[in-house]
């Protein structure tokens, strides 16, 4: 520290600077740069699990080595075949009938009618609570002796089931639950669909003296198809991937009526503590709706006009 | 992209990286290396324990200032298993956990627990051990001898009645009945004469159906523990299972009890508000009846078929291994040891009416006076003299959850046969537990 150079010295002039170097990028590589924390984190959290995961299927449950058991497995596992069964008719059930009754609140409070922004509100409003609220909420209506549906059926002297006891019951009376949550957020789209089309549309088929049915079954429903294929996969994913209300509600009982497919892949990773076997189901759970979004793509792709 | 804004855009990241380093920097952890800190994790399947679990861990605090314990409430036994689980697969356990005791021999097989008696040599920590009922140590000692388990929130099944009921139906209201024909007499009369809508819920829901099923496998004179203590076999399909479970069936087909779902969690309401006259469920759950009962009660032992008894039920503290040092193993047996003291263990018994653990505990000066003013709680103690092991098996959540309530509901909400239900819990368990052999 005798004698301070007035300058700095040349070597940290010509030391690799990874600011200096950046700014000398050529434009395409400078994206790449800035897009790099988003490739690590879907690296680190969506193509490492998947490995994972494939991976982790084809070991045995205790000890190494290379088997195909867990998914040899799946074919005589009860409660796994149970399970599938009910996401099935969960999954057929709940999507047709959320899309249907969301269009239809759609095109109604699609049109001029009093009070439409309270309304729009109102059936929106299940979509923006959470799943657990819902399931809590629904729990009281379903309550056998002291909930709100029982209560009104036994006023009016009708017979009050138990909702969620009853195995043959309680599968439909989720599927209420869900179309409740669902319908509301689904007609968001669809208003913003309807929106999107050509209100001279409209008056034209009024020019004609076209009927309001007919002037929806051939003008607005085509027309919205762009909307039902994105809402009809959003929707599968969905019936599959919320079970929050399963845990709330039901642990899949009575009799394993209620059980579901993300749910009995918990139980086996966490309950039982098997995460290969729970590995193998993942998988073969996301291959099925791949393949089932496709099949929904190109069979839609078909009949639907982009403009 | 132009270069002033890359120029800025550099510029802040260079900003907020120095910051994020000098962050860093100050958070390092400044801690006196005589301490050592360990965690607890402790269910709650009552709804009283949590608060007195928090007030004993305060108490610890001062009186081990050198041990930070960190309190964890992880919910019910089944979500506590979780949350373990999670917990070992990263790397870093609890030291010390309360578990429910039928937990033990998954976790010995995956080598998760380490055994008490390397901990407890010396004298006094054996007559510690050796004070605790024989009952309630039956689920945490292996056929050599080791113990795995020290109990701490133990239960046993046993019978309320509303005695307001029982008046109106003309029947002896300090008396619960004490035979099975006259369990069946006092659930119609006070349904026909007391004016109560159901006579006996016994709960039917997954979590818990195989434990109230125990009881009456024993009562029909088979052998209620269902499983051998290895947990590498069991017995579900002789007469006296049969008869067990056509009884339980009747109680819903002839409208003693509901014939959907009873549930576990809702079942004490439902007797708080006089759904039933009478209601089988834990030990555990007097604290709750006494607290918001609005009606007489009373309680008492089941009543004896060809056989009496119950399974015992509840939590026991267990050393976990995973990423645990021997300071924090060393701290963990002192917090375990302090929990489980006879004044604690009445402590617990008191306000929760789980039983005491051991004739210490329930010869406390807090318990006998506790006694004197609540003499229901002779019952739980009485009923736990009894009381046989808990069914335990290896890949218990499948077993017990997965094959044996569903086949059990199977027959009692859905009008299966109860012989070929039971046959085929009893082919499809030996068939999961052939795999762990």
């Amino acid at each position: 520290m005798t004698d301070a150079p007035a300058v700095a010295p040349p070597t940290e002039r010509s030391s690799w600077n990874p600011l200096r170097a950046a700014r000398k990028l050529p434009d395409a590589g400078f994206a790449y740069f800035l897009l790099l924390p988003a490739f690590i984190f879907l690296a680190l959290f969506t193509v490492k699990p998947l490995i994972g995961s494939i991976i982790a299927s084809t070991q045995p449950r205790r000890g190494d080595g290379f088997t195909l058991d867990n998914y040899a497995r799946l074919a005589t596992d009860d409660v796994f075949l149970k399970a599938l069964g009910n996401n099935f008719l969960f999954s057929l059930i709940t999507v047709p009938v959320s899309l249907g009754l969301a269009m239809l609140l759609a095109v109604l409070l699609h049109q001029n009618v009093r009070g439409r922004g309270f309304l729009r509100a109102g059936v929106f409003a299940p979509a923006i609570l959470p799943m657990v609220a819902v399931a809590v909420i629904w729990m009281y209506f379903y309550q056998p002796n002291i909930g709100v549906i029982n209560s009104i059926l036994g006023a009016l002297g009708l017979p009050t089931p138990d909702w969620l006891g009853d195995p043959g019951l309680v599968l439909p009376s989720l599927m209420v639950m869900m179309v409740w949550k669902e319908a509301g957020f689904f007609m968001l789209f669809y208003l913003a669909g309807l929106q999107g089309i050509d209100p001279e549309l409209e008056e034209a088929s009024r020019l004609e003296g076209t009927g309001k049915f007919r002037h929806f079954w051939k003008v607005s429903f085509p027309l919205l198809m762009p909307t039902t294929l994105f809402a009809a996969i959003v929707a599968l994913s969905d019936s599959i991937k919320m079970v929050d209300f399963v845990f709330v509600m039901t642990q899949g009982g009575p009799d394993n009526a209620s059980n579901l497919l993300l749910f009995y892949i918990y139980k086996v990773a966490f309950a039982q503590h098997w995460p290969q076997f729970a590995a193998a189901i993942s998988l073969v759970v996301v291959a099925v709706l791949v393949a089932l979004a496709l099949i929904q793509i190109r069979l839609m792709d078909r009949k639907i006009h982009y403009r | 992209m132009s270069s002033p804004i890359r120029k800025k855009l550099l510029a802040t990241a260079g900003a907020a990286l120095a910051f994020a380093v000098v962050l860093t920097g100050c958070s390092a952890p400044a801690q006196a290396d005589e301490e050592v800190s360990i965690e607890f994790y402790y269910p709650d399947q009552v709804g009283t324990l949590g608060t007195l679990i928090d007030g004993y861990l305060k108490e610890f605090a001062a009186e081990h200032p050198k041990i930070k314990v960190k309190g964890v409430y992880s919910g019910d036994y089944d979500q506590t298993l979780t949350a373990v689980n999670t917990a070992i697969d990263g790397g870093k356990a609890p030291a010390l956990a309360i578990m429910d005791q039928t937990f033990v021999l998954d976790l010995v097989e995956r080598d998760a627990i380490s055994s008490w008696d390397d901990y407890l040599n010396d004298d006094e920590s054996k007559k510690w051990l050796d004070g605790f009922y024989p009952q309630f140590m039956k689920n945490s000692t292996d056929s050599e001898g080791h113990v795995w388990g020290v109990p701490f929130a133990r239960s046993t099944i046993v019978q309320y009645w509303n005695k307001d009921y029982f008046t109106k139906a003309g029947l002896d209201p300090e008396h619960g009945p004490a035979t099975r024909s006259e369990l069946l007499d006092a659930a119609r009369a006070t349904q026909e004469k007391g004016g109560s809508k159901y006579g006996l819920f016994i709960p039917t829901s997954t979590g818990t159906a195989y434990w109230l099923y125990q009881a009456l496998v024993q009562q029909a004179g088979g052998d209620g523990a269902i499983s051998n203590a290895d947990g590498t076999k069991v017995t579900l399909d002789t007469p006296e299972n049969v008869k067990a479970l056509e009884f339980w069936a009747s109680l819903g087909a002839e409208g003693i009890a509901p014939s959907t779902e009873v549930a576990w969690s809702t079942s004490t309401d439902d007797f708080l508000a006089g759904q039933t006259a009478m209601l089988w469920t834990t030990s555990g759950r007097m604290g709750t009846i006494q607290d918001k009962a609005t009606f007489d009660w009373g309680v008492s032992a089941l009543p004896k078929d060809v056989a009496a008894g119950a399974p015992t039920g509840g939590g026991s503290l267990m050393l976990f291994n995973e990423g645990v040092s021997d300071k924090q193993r060393e701290a963990a047996v002192t917090l375990a040891k302090f929990l489980t003291t006879p004044e604690r263990a009445a402590d617990v018994s008191v306000k929760s009416g789980y039983i005491a653990t051991s004739d210490a505990a329930w010869n406390d000066p807090a318990m006998v006076a506790h006694v004197k003013k609540f003499p229901q709680a002779i019952a739980a103690h009485d009923a736990a003299r009894d009381a046989i092991p808990e069914m335990s098996t290896l890949d218990r959540d499948r077993v017990v959850y997965q094959t044996l309530a569903p086949a059990l509901q199977s027959v009692l909400l859905n009008g299966a046969d109860a012989k070929e239900a039971l046959t085929k819990a009893q082919a499809d368990i030996t068939k999961i537990l052939a795999e762990h052999k």
